[in-house]
């Protein structure tokens, strides 16, 4: 196709929604573009890319009277040769652009310039924003049953991203009282923290009367979750308040989350206060990643060049991959990141891994600037990085499986 | 209230001889109405052109007149209007609709019916359905004045005893004349209380009279009658062509005509049938319902097709001729066959699933050209066809499918080729006019076209189902997925290739939607996902290089 225009804007009621959840589309003119907008009209485009793949020289305005939207998730792949240049949500999946000249906002999935395994440079002229992303936003859940068999009040309430909606489920299963989400739809995942937040603030029915809660993760279907892989400590009135961190612990990964009530013996059983009711549930983790591949000899690697605009790495990681980890001559430079014309870089990425590993001794990161300074074949042995990959490894390659 | 009797009307009565009189259900429960209950009506009797005209109107002087009462039960609810608002039914459309006085001794209710004396056939009482019992030893008496200012007591019915009947009708003597009517509650005062005033509807009769030349509800408090075709009935209407000034039977009712069952077409003689001329056969006060199937088998085989968009709203049907279609009484289901069409379609516009409650369907697994092609063509009206291996269709100018009814058009093995250009919003349309549904399937083997519309005016629902085979648009004019209508592609399977301009949701109206789930869809210039409305595109499984 040579161009895909959403919400074309000859009429003020225009209103396109691509939702793509597999399959490829390639908009092949080196003119073509994917537009959102043609006319002055205005409208609203809306592109969901959670699955399968997208091919485009550019993602743009057709015309900036138009609303745009392009959300990348799942298992999405986009890959722009030229300028994304709408806002964009890179919530999953993987991004590949010659150029971010609008707003990346960054929560999960990766960012790669120049695609995985293959060397490019992206150029930012607009905005990188990595954020903490909520893997439960918006995703199934179910409840042991709803409120009085009702519409009202179901499990998705909690994660509607509404703290003025609440799930909340019915007396009738007595002290068999859970909530649960599928935070991911493509395979197990871990995550860093959750957060809970009970109906109104003060708490009630979530901790009230010594009763307490906990956690149980699972992998499977909402309606078939299997076997519980693991289950966290309890929370009670101490160690849970409204929207607190709460860390699980847990080892192992998995695609559904569960919270049960637990009640204490003496606890008045009947009525209302037996039910659960949940504001909204966050499962959170940081999952942004920017992906880039590297020769050893420095030839070739893939290039940020922050052109004006911004880029505030805080909550990424920076995941590098070199072509041969032997043979690196000392004093090595890859300029990863490169700013001009007032282009800014700012925070710390979460973490830096070389071909899965925390960087070892003669490797440095600082400045947007990749060094290698030690000896060549300074390399650790073969015994010594399996135990690295066990030790340290894990911070690394446990949080991406997906 | 509700008897059969024989219609018998005056000079077309010597015609009847031999032919079967229509047996008409009258209920004068409220007004008088009638309903065709038998296998054929007919006016004029079958085969014989007549007119027959129902007019018999009843007066009712209480309705919509000022009403009052002594106590109501509760404020705001069971006013005393509700007994003279013309709805009998005491629970109509499950709301409670009576007047319903407190649970007081010697309630009663009034109503100033007349301006200057008047004076009653009868007093109808409408009862509250399932209290039926409450509504006993109550009296009713006539007044020259307000009873409770001045009024003098004309007559003074007797203390009715309970009959348990939800309508209860009592003569009044024909000397008698006033000007405001009251009901009182009689029971015993230590009755009162379980035994309240409820009045669902109080009719007084002034008369009935046969009125010519006039329609609907009359001042007065004239009620016209009413005539229903019921659905497992046939009303039949002889046309005589033999002359250039033609005559018909005419069904004519005062009040509203209620269509439904079987519409049959007897033409004595079609020898002079105009074209485009409109004809009244059914002139009523208004019209409601519609008939579920239209028999037009006298036509069957002359290229002449019956219009009947007026039909339901208006009673009035129109021919169009020089109309090659399909006929209703086909010999087979192979579309290419002459005999089953009017005559001989080949490179002509044609018509195909004409009337309402006559699906049309077949299959063609041989050559065919034709110029135009209507499938589905007046609203109801439904075609079917299936193009198999071996068949091959070439339209070369129209191709409509669901022009105001269904039209379903499978390529399964075959071949369908549009072969116009420059005729995308008028020259292939899946889903044309307001109430169509219009398909089309590509199952199997290949539809060359040039760009189409899916789904065209306001109203109109149009869909294409690709799962397998190929749909190749040639480049010229556009795709258009709902210009004002409902347009859907749904691709499953199969190749899709468009050459040309994609539009979807292309006017404020419309709305479009297009789901890939398989097969593959190429689009070599523009696809716009919401032109001047709302659209969606799907893509789950599909490759679209």
């Amino acid at each position: 196709m040579n161009r895909l225009i959403v919400a074309y804007g000859a009429h003020g009621n225009s209103r396109g929604m691509v939702n793509q959840t597999g399959g490829t589309i390639s908009v092949k003119d080196e003119n073509g573009a994917v537009y959102f907008g043609s006319m002055e009209y205005g409208g609203t485009g809306v592109y969901n890319l959670s699955g399968g793949k997208l091919t485009a020289p550019s993602v743009k305005y057709g015309h900036t009277n138009t609303t745009a939207a392009f959300n990348i998730s799942g298992t999405g792949e986009a890959v722009i040769s030229g300028a994304v240049a709408v806002p964009t949500r890179l919530a999953g999946g993987t991004l590949t652009a010659g150029s971010i000249t609008d707003t990346l906002t960054h929560s999960n999935g990766v960012f790669a310039p120049g695609g995985v395994g293959t060397y490019g440079t992206t150029a930012v002229t607009g905005t990188y924003i990595s954020e903490t992303g909520n893997l439960a936003l918006g995703k199934p859940a179910s409840q042991v049953n709803n409120y009085q068999n009702g519409v009202l009040y179901h499990a998705g309430d909690a994660v509607d991203g509404n703290m003025n909606t609440f799930s909340h489920t019915d007396p009738a299963s007595g002290t068999n009282q859970w909530w649960q989400v599928m935070f991911s739809e493509h395979g197990n995942q871990s995550f860093d923290f959750v957060k809970v937040f009970n109906r109104g603030d003060d708490g009630w029915r979530l901790t009230e009367q010594g009763s307490g809660f906990h956690f149980e993760l699972y992998s499977g279907t909402l309606e078939d979750p299997g076997e519980m892989i693991e289950r966290s400590e309890r929370f009670d009135s101490t160690s849970w308040s409204q929207g607190k961190e709460l860390a699980l612990n847990f080892e192992k990964e998995g695609n559904i989350l569960r919270l049960v009530r637990d009640f204490p013996e003496n606890f008045p059983l009947s009525g209302d206060n037996l039910t659960l009711n949940l504001s909204e549930v966050q499962i959170l983790s940081n999952a942004a990643e920017i992906q880039m591949d590297l020769k050893s000899d420095a030839s070739e690697f893939d290039k940020i060049l922050i052109d004006g605009g911004s880029m505030d790495v805080s909550y990424a990681f920076l995941d590098l991959t070199i072509d041969d980890l032997v043979n690196v001559a000392p004093g090595t430079e890859w300029e990863l990141f490169s700013t001009v014309n007032n282009g800014t870089l700012t925070g710390d990425f979460l973490a830096v891994s070389l071909n899965g590993m925390e960087l070892t001794e003669g490797w440095e990161f600082a400045d947007g600037i990749l060094a290698f300074n030690g000896t060549r074949n300074q390399v650790p042995e073969p015994g010594t990085m399996v135990l690295l990959a066990l030790g340290l490894g894990g911070l690394f390659l446990v949080r991406r499986k997906r | 209230m509700k008897k059969l009797h024989k219609v018998l009307f005056g000079s077309a009565l010597l015609t009847l001889a031999g032919t079967a009189c229509a047996e008409i259900a009258e209920d004068t429960t409220y007004g008088y109405k009638y309903t065709n209950t038998a296998d054929i009506y007919s006016p004029g009797g079958a085969g014989t052109v007549g007119n027959q005209r129902y007019d018999m109107y009843i007066q009712n002087l209480a309705l919509g007149k000022p009403a009052s009462a002594s106590s109501r039960y509760n404020p705001g609810m069971f006013g005393p209007e509700q007994a003279v608002d013309g709805i009998y039914d005491s629970a109509y459309s499950g709301v409670q609709n009576f007047f319903h006085a407190a649970d007081e001794n010697k309630a009663w209710w009034k109503i100033n019916y007349a301006e200057t004396a008047a004076g009653i056939d009868s007093v109808v009482i409408f009862d509250r359905a399932g209290y039926t019992y409450r509504l006993d030893d109550y009296q009713i008496t006539v007044w020259d004045g307000d009873p409770d200012g001045g009024g003098n007591l004309v007559w003074s019915s007797d203390i009715f005893d309970t009959s348990n009947t939800p309508r209860k009708e009592y003569a009044v003597p024909e000397n008698v004349a006033g000007t405001w009517l009251k009901i009182t509650n009689q029971v015993p005062e230590e009755n009162a209380s379980t035994n309240a005033l409820t009045l669902s509807e109080v009719m007084i009769i002034g008369g009935k009279e046969s009125k010519t030349g006039v329609y609907g509800n009359l001042d007065g408090g004239w009620i016209a009658p009413t005539f229903t075709s019921a659905a497992d009935s046939t009303l039949q209407i002889d046309m005589n062509f033999s002359a250039a000034d033609p005559v018909y039977d005419v069904l004519d009712v005062a009040g509203q005509f209620t269509a439904g069952g079987t519409l049959a077409l007897n033409l004595l003689d079609s020898a002079n049938i105009a074209n485009g001329v409109d004809y009244q056969i059914i002139k009523a006060g208004s019209y409601a319902g519609s008939f579920t199937k239209v028999n037009i088998s006298a036509l069957d085989s002359a290229n002449v097709v019956v219009l009947m968009n007026k039909l339901n709203s208006e009673g009035k049907i129109s021919f169009e001729t020089g109309r090659i279609h399909w006929k209703e009484t086909a010999a087979d289901t192979n579309f290419a066959n002459n005999a089953n069409w009017s005559s001989a379609p080949a490179n002509q516009s044609v018509l195909y699933g004409v009337y309402t409650g006559s699906p049309s369907t077949s299959r063609l697994a041989s050559e065919m050209a034709l110029d135009q092609l209507h499938m589905g063509y007046s609203a109801g009206a439904s075609g079917t066809l299936e193009i198999g291996a071996g068949g091959k269709l070439t339209v070369a100018s129209q191709l409509n499918i669901g022009v105001g009814g269904a039209g379903v058009l499978t390529v399964n093995g075959g071949e369908l080729d549009f072969t116009r250009n420059g005729a995308d919003v008028e020259g292939f349309l899946v889903g044309q006019n307001s109430g169509s549904n219009g398909t089309l399937n590509v199952i199997d083997g290949t539809v060359n076209t040039y760009g189409f519309t899916v789904g065209t005016n306001s109203g109109a629902a149009g869909t294409v189902n690709v799962s397998g085979g190929s749909l190749n648009i040639r480049s010229g004019n556009n795709l258009r997925v709902g210009i004002h209508g409902v347009g859907t592609i749904n691709v499953t399977g199969g190749t899709v290739t468009a050459d040309c301009e994609v539009y979807m949701a292309d006017q404020p109206s419309g709305s479009g939607t297009l789901s890939i789930s398989g097969g593959m869809m190429t689009v070599n210039n523009g696809l716009s996902v919401g032109t001047r409305n709302a659209a969606v595109l799907n893509i789950s499984a599909a490759h679209w290089p």
